[in-house]
């Protein structure tokens, strides 16, 4: 038996693991209502304003479940999804997407229920829509028809938030903002996945229970009057580009999400204003600037009290239908999200982590190359402060430069210096590294300067560390080949071939 | 890998290439004006906003000496904390990163530290200059207005610049004439002979040496 046939049979057998079928473990899903009944909790809580507040070891809804079963169910459900990742991994590009359809559907179903999943399930489910993800763009050559893929992996990535929104609304735990990142980038990603196959003005629109994703593909003149207007409840857009559009490529794509959940503030009753949008090149789906205005409009039936998105930046103004205007100058302003998430990716602060922390102690440093630079700066703060504290400790620059000013007044001779000279003795005093040796300041001591330049490199290192940038502009090819060539000689690089850009 | 010239200068990100720079360089000048000890706190006043400001000018109130002491101490505390912390944020992010970002990384690693050694002090003297000769050079008269701005200019320039441009336009000093001093002198005293006021103590007036 393979393991997918494997996989299947627990999914049917455990009739528990989906809330498909009508069992008694469903009537806890998230929809539960309880009622004044002492009982409609079944007894492990507490019923408030209709919602079961279960006491500690109890768990779904009606608080139903106890802890061993909670336990069991969770490892059989991250277990399962393992599998399916697994097997995800596994499927060759250019095969049928059925299977890769069916695994995504599985993941879909394990973790439809809220309170049945818990931060591993979600991490775990994440990884697998990102693998299948990789497969279908790797796939993108041989015209396969995604379309299918592509909801179910967005019907997970709606799963998340609905998991975010009912366990940890306000986005308070470090999990919970990564995971609502990394599922931005992957409708992101989605999105551009979406428009590969398309045709122009072809609409695409992905749509779930939490969030509707909607990408265009239009010619760029098409850009300075467009009007996106996905369904009813959701806010109407027209774009008015009023730049010369001759510096944007021939074909752009739009992308716009819009998240129907507040995860910032979930138990309010009015729908979300804020949305994502989103230019991109039609060809290599790069994100591009393009100076417009924005047009927004909240149809009343479904934002009876929708604010604009930023008071300074939007006018608001109110249409013959009562419906909410705002007339917003920037495009970029609805990236916001984009951005902040942008910045969170591109940066490795998610390898700041408890678990990287205690591999430092378990992975040997010294292979490292920035370990020998923090080693070898340090080494160098130690013999500056040898240097500067016995042979270097009274010789000051400024201080001999006065002394012959008064020396050659006492013999009447005009004291000149070449502008040379001057220019130098200048450059040398306000260079950070060299001033630690050439002057005495009355305020700082040398060694503490010494300290202060330490500090600067190794905030650059820390700075570049988290900070790298994905595709490095190298001022001079030469010095970034020399570089990865030594650290590379020295064994402390890897042989991974550097691209330059471009 | 190949070199080109070209293409780096046309891809060239000024943005890319200052930032590090940008975000290194407040963080220095914090602990920098910390460990100081300059003879007049109010310079504190001049770097510093909120927090800070608020500790000098409290100890400054009770004990210049002590609040200068225990700045002195948090900023050594704050340089060797913020050293350490940012050795450990590099090498726990090394251990999970794949190994072309680290090519990348060590790349820009070296640039930042090239820039902030050959390009800084360019720019730094460039700027400095430009403050020196237009600002602080032209404003030298009494006028409060001119005055203010060239103390506000040269409290944001830096200070070993200014220490050197202020030693090389030194000019040899003159001293009072004798006469002179002695002249006022006498005709203090005979001032206050006729007006019949003794001398206190406390007058600061220059009596000439008999």
């Amino acid at each position: 038996m393979t393991p997918l046939e494997l996989f299947v049979e627990a999914l049917t057998a455990n009739s528990s693991l989906t809330c498909g079928q009508n069992n008694q473990l469903c009537n806890g899903s998230s929809n539960y209502t309880c009622n004044s009944n002492s009982n409609s909790c079944s007894g492990n809580g507490v019923c408030s304003n209709g919602q079961c507040q279960c006491n500690s070891g109890f768990y779904l809804a009606d608080c139903s479940m106890d802890q061993a079963g909670y336990d069991r169910q969770s490892a059989y459900r991250q277990a399962l999804i393992t599998l399916a990742a697994n097997e995800i991994s596994s499927i060759d590009s250019n095969s049928d997407f059925s299977k890769l359809t069916d695994l995504l559907e599985s993941i879909d179903s394990l973790t439809q229920d809220p309170t049945l999943s818990n931060n591993v399930t979600l991490a775990l489910a994440l990884s697998a829509v990102n693998q299948s993800l990789n497969i279908m763009n790797s796939s993108f050559s041989s015209g396969q028809n995604t379309t299918s893929a592509i909801q179910k992996a967005a019907d997970i990535i709606s799963n998340v938030f609905t998991q975010i929104s009912v366990t940890d609304c306000g986005l308070s735990t470090n999990f919970s903002s990564e995971a609502v990142n990394q599922s931005y980038y992957i409708l992101d990603k989605l999105s551009d996945l979406s428009l590969r196959d398309a045709s122009m003005n072809q609409q695409q629109i992905v749509q779930t229970s939490s969030f509707l994703v909607y990408s265009v593909l239009v010619a760029k003149s098409q850009l300075a009057n467009l009007t996106i207007a996905p369904s009813d409840s959701t806010p109407a857009l027209t774009i008015t580009a009023d730049q010369d559009l001759k510096g944007l490529p021939s074909t752009v794509a739009v992308s716009y999400i819009y998240l129907n959940r507040n995860l910032l503030n979930c138990n309010s009753s009015s729908p979300p204003t804020n949305f994502t949008l989103e230019v991109k090149d039609g060809k290599t789906f790069q994100p591009i600037k393009v100076a417009a205005s924005v047009q927004v409009l909240y149809p009343r039936k479904y934002f009876p009290d929708a604010t604009c998105p930023s008071a300074s930046s939007c006018e608001r103004s109110q249409s013959s239908n009562d419906d909410v205007i705002c007339g917003c100058e920037d495009l970029a302003l609805f990236d916001i999200k984009g951005q902040l998430a942008n910045i969170y990716k591109s940066s490795q602060l998610y390898q700041l982590n408890l678990q990287n922390f205690i591999a430092l102690f378990t992975h040997p440093p010294y292979k490292r190359w920035s370990f020998w630079v923090a080693i070898g700066y340090s080494i160098g703060l130690i013999l500056a402060w040898i240097i500067i504290n016995t042979v270097n400790a009274k010789f000051c620059v400024i201080r001999n430069i006065h002394r012959k000013y008064i020396r050659n007044a006492k013999e009447k001779k005009q004291t000149t210096f070449n502008w040379c000279y001057k220019l130098f003795i200048i450059v040398v005093m306000i260079h950070p590294f060299s001033s630690v040796f050439v002057y005495v300041d009355k305020e700082i001591t040398k060694s503490l300067r010494a300290l202060v330049y330490y500090l600067r490199v190794m905030i650059l290192l820390g700075f570049s560390a988290v900070f790298p940038p994905n595709d490095p502009q190298v001022l001079f090819s030469i010095s970034g080949c020399l570089i990865i060539h030594s650290l590379r000689f020295i064994g402390l690089l890897g042989t991974s071939e550097f691209q330059f850009p471009g | 890998m190949s070199f080109n010239f070209l293409d780096d200068i046309r891809n060239f990100n000024i943005y890319q290439f200052l930032i590090p720079i940008i975000v290194v360089m407040p963080f220095t000048a914090f602990i920098d004006k910390i460990v100081r000890t300059p003879k007049d706190p109010r310079k504190y006043l001049l770097v510093f906003q909120g927090f800070p400001c608020l500790l000098v000018e409290i100890c400054r109130k009770s004990k210049p000496s002590c609040c200068r002491k225990y700045l002195r101490i948090v900023g050594i505390a704050l340089a060797i904390i913020l050293s350490i912390g940012s050795i450990l944020i590099a090498l726990i992010i090394s251990i999970g990163m794949e190994d072309l970002k680290q090519q990348y990384w060590s790349v820009y690693f070296a640039q930042a530290i090239m820039q902030d050694t050959l390009f800084s002090p360019v720019i730094s003297l460039v700027l400095n200059s430009l403050c020196y000769f237009i600002i602080v050079k032209k404003n030298t008269g009494l006028n409060k207005c001119r005055k203010r701005l060239r103390n506000m200019t040269m409290s944001v320039m830096d200070e070993n610049y200014l220490v050197a441009m202020k030693c090389f336009n030194q000019r040899p000093r003159r001293r009072p004439h004798a006469a002179q001093v002695n002249l006022r002198g006498l005709l203090i005293i005979i001032h206050n002979f006729f007006t019949e006021e003794p001398f206190s103590k406390k007058q600061s007036w220059p009596i000439p040496s008999l």
